[in-house]
């Protein structure tokens, strides 16, 4: 991949960090059109609906020292495919919640999933909520069904980043990513080499339990996040 | 390269002035893995093969006193006709032979008036809005990339034109304007609708959209037919999979991953990261998967529908109608064999997913795929895989998810396991 940046090829005072990011949210709000603008400036108006989950990468330079790269996770919305989403978040470090802002439910499913991060997840992810469709609403304000000051006031109370974005018009999402990449640890991140293979490909973790399959416990090996 | 995605495109850029080139079925023939070059260049070929085996058919059909015009039954299953189906079954009676060869007739003849009756249920208000909000989304994010499902452009007008009656419904999510939708878009709501209200431990999920929508593409939009072989394949071949917890999809999995263990240890052992790092009791432990492992959900759920090429997954669904759900698992397996190199060779632990994830979207070469599905000898082909086989790993692995089940729920337990259990009661 030419966008992988060699470990050991740098010049000195560049740093270069990796961070996984996982995309939850409502089916059908746009989390796999964000990701497609995001990765490949792109834009479908009828995207086929994701079963499973897709994995995707996109670097972004931060400035001319500092890369980013993203590991994405885009999985799919509905409710049943929940179940598997622990193994998507897990080890996640930083996340976006997607909503539709022309569907006042959506929002509340995404609350939902910001409460689960917020429970089960890495306790120092980052997590960003985007209201989507932001093109709907400027076409037609009668199509917005969720007000950006009510949105942005719960985001604020949760600790979250927030933007309206439009995959569609590209609006935000870059701006979206960048938020998300300058808020990580990326001078600890870098120093190791990046966040993931610092702690043996699981940093995080927290509330998995470290004990192994002969039941004896092993908390500060590999497993553990000495972050 | 750019990084590698899930997605089929739906357009190349956004708006193009030239004609879309299409394949023989009104897909494009485009991907985000395959170009149009690519494409041509096989199936220059490939339709060499077609009207070989056409011709093959024909002459097979008529041996049987079989009518190719309009075909309903077809020749007793032996090791010959098997063989033809493997080559693959032409076009023009490819989805009455999956009809007959899934044992369709003999399940309208159990419950005949189902579907007409289902429909009448629907329209008195069974269907949940749950179920019905989540067809609805799901309708025109289906084979977008087919013209019959959304017309080009040009001719969306003469599709408005006749689309007349009205829409039965508020049309209240409409996202973009100009929408029309065409009869195999309102045929493929009926089915999943009909389908989410036969049955309720299933509902609707994600996925069945595809399977339904390639039925009906090959069925002429017969929905009773694409019906009942959607009843077939959830029952039959994917015991569970699609049902509210995936129940089935996780034991699949399991159980490919099993035969990777036993079959491609090389491979096996690149994938196992041990879960990711889910450490738990020995129960959990036993349970656990290697992260690759989400790669192939879809490959069960879509049957390889947005996975591998539309010709493929066609091909591939011949031999699964004809000889049952070993098939799919020897086409995985096929994947991760023409993969072997790929993945050995990968170092970073993440770039492994992207690279299981892209193999089989290029897999245009059918024919080399189902060889190696098919040919018997450990190591070099996957036609060892048996049905009893299957069967027995999904067995086991059922039993080992109850186990587990039943030590959580006995007194200690992890956190993760238990938000997996509240998670699956749904």
């Amino acid at each position: 991949m030419a966008s992988r940046p060699q470990q050991g090829g740098r010049p000195s005072g560049t740093r270069f960090a990796q961070f996984k990011l996982v995309l939850l949210g409502e089916s059908a709000v746009g989390k796999s059109s964000l990701v497609l603008r995001f990765v490949k400036d792109q834009f479908d108006d009828y995207r086929e609906s994701t079963i499973g989950a897709a994995f995707l990468t996109q670097t972004i330079a931060l400035d001319d020292q500092t890369t980013v790269k993203f590991e994405i996770w885009d999985t799919a919305g509905q409710e049943r495919y929940k179940s598997l989403a622990p193994m998507y978040y897990r080890n996640a470090n930083c996340a976006v919640v997607v909503y539709d802002i022309t569907q006042a439910a959506s929002l509340d499913k995404a609350k939902s999933w910001v409460k689960e991060l917020q429970r089960q997840a890495n306790e120092n992810i980052i997590i960003a909520l985007a209201g989507n469709k932001l093109d709907l609403a400027e076409s037609d304000p009668s199509k917005r069904a969720i007000e950006k000051a009510d949105a942005e006031a719960y985001a604020r109370e949760a600790g979250l980043l927030f933007f309206e974005t439009s995959a569609k018009t590209s609006e935000n999402v870059k701006e979206l990513f960048t938020a998300i990449a300058k808020k990580l640890p990326i001078e600890q991140a870098s120093q190791r080499g990046g966040m993931r293979s610092a702690a043996g490909g699981r940093p995080g973790g927290v509330d998995l339990g470290n004990r192994q399959a002969g039941g004896q416990t092993t908390a500060g090996a590999a497993g553990g996040c000495n972050c | 390269m750019l990084p590698t995605e899930q997605h089929r495109p739906t357009s190349q850029s956004s708006s193009s002035p030239n004609p879309i080139a299409r394949d023989r079925y009104g897909f494009k023939k485009a991907s985000h893995h395959i170009s149009v070059q690519q494409y041509d260049a096989w199936n220059a070929l490939y339709t060499e093969h077609l009207s070989r085996r056409s011709k093959k058919w024909h002459i097979l059909m008529k041996s049987y006193g079989l009518n190719t015009e309009n075909p309903f039954r077809f020749p007793p299953k032996s090791d010959k006709i098997k063989r033809y189906v493997r080559k693959g079954i032409p076009a023009h009676l490819r989805g009455a032979a999956w009809y007959w060869y899934a044992g369709g007739p003999g399940r309208l003849a159990k419950q005949p008036g189902l579907y007409a009756e289902l429909l009448e249920r629907v329209g008195r208000g069974a269907l949940s809005d749950n179920d019905r909000e989540h067809i609805e989304r799901d309708l025109n994010r289906t084979f977008p990339d087919n013209v019959r499902f959304k017309p080009d452009a040009a001719s969306m007008s003469d599709v408005q034109a006749g689309a007349g009656g009205g829409d039965e419904k508020k049309k209240k999510q409409r996202r973009s304007v100009g929408e029309a939708e065409t009869p195999i878009v309102k045929a493929l709501r009926r089915v999943l609708q009909a389908f989410a209200v036969h049955n309720p431990g299933i509902g609707y999920c994600q996925s069945l959209n595809f399977i339904a929508g390639l039925l009906l593409l090959f069925l002429d939009e017969d929905e009773e037919k694409a019906f009942v072989l959607l009843e077939i394949v959830t029952s039959v071949h994917l015991p569970g999979t699609h049902g509210i917890a995936l129940e089935g999809a996780n034991i699949d999995i399991a159980v490919l991953m099993s035969l990777l263990k036993d079959l491609l240890p090389p491979v096996w052992t690149k994938l196992d990261d041990k879960g990711g790092g889910v450490v738990g009791d020995p129960a959990a432990q036993s349970l656990r998967l290697p992260t690759v492992s989400l790669a192939t959900t879809a490959w069960f759920m879509s049957l390889f529908v947005g996975t591998l090429p539309i010709e493929s997954v066609l091909r591939v669904w011949d031999c699964l109608f004809f000889e049952g759900s070993k098939t799919l698992f020897r086409i995985a397996l096929a994947i991760f064999k023409a993969g072997e190199h790929q993945i050995l060779a990968v170092n970073d632990p993440m770039e492994i997913f992207q690279v299981v994830q892209a193999i089989p979207r290029r897999m245009l070469n059918v024919n080399g795929l189902m060889e190696v599905s098919f040919r018997r000898g450990r190591g070099n082909g996957f036609g060892g895989v048996s049905q009893s086989d299957i069967e027995r790993r999904r067995e086991e692995r059922r039993k080992l998810v109850r186990e587990g089940v039943a030590r959580t729920q006995g007194g200690a337990m992890l956190r993760w396991k238990g938000r997996w259990r509240s998670k699956t009661r749904g």
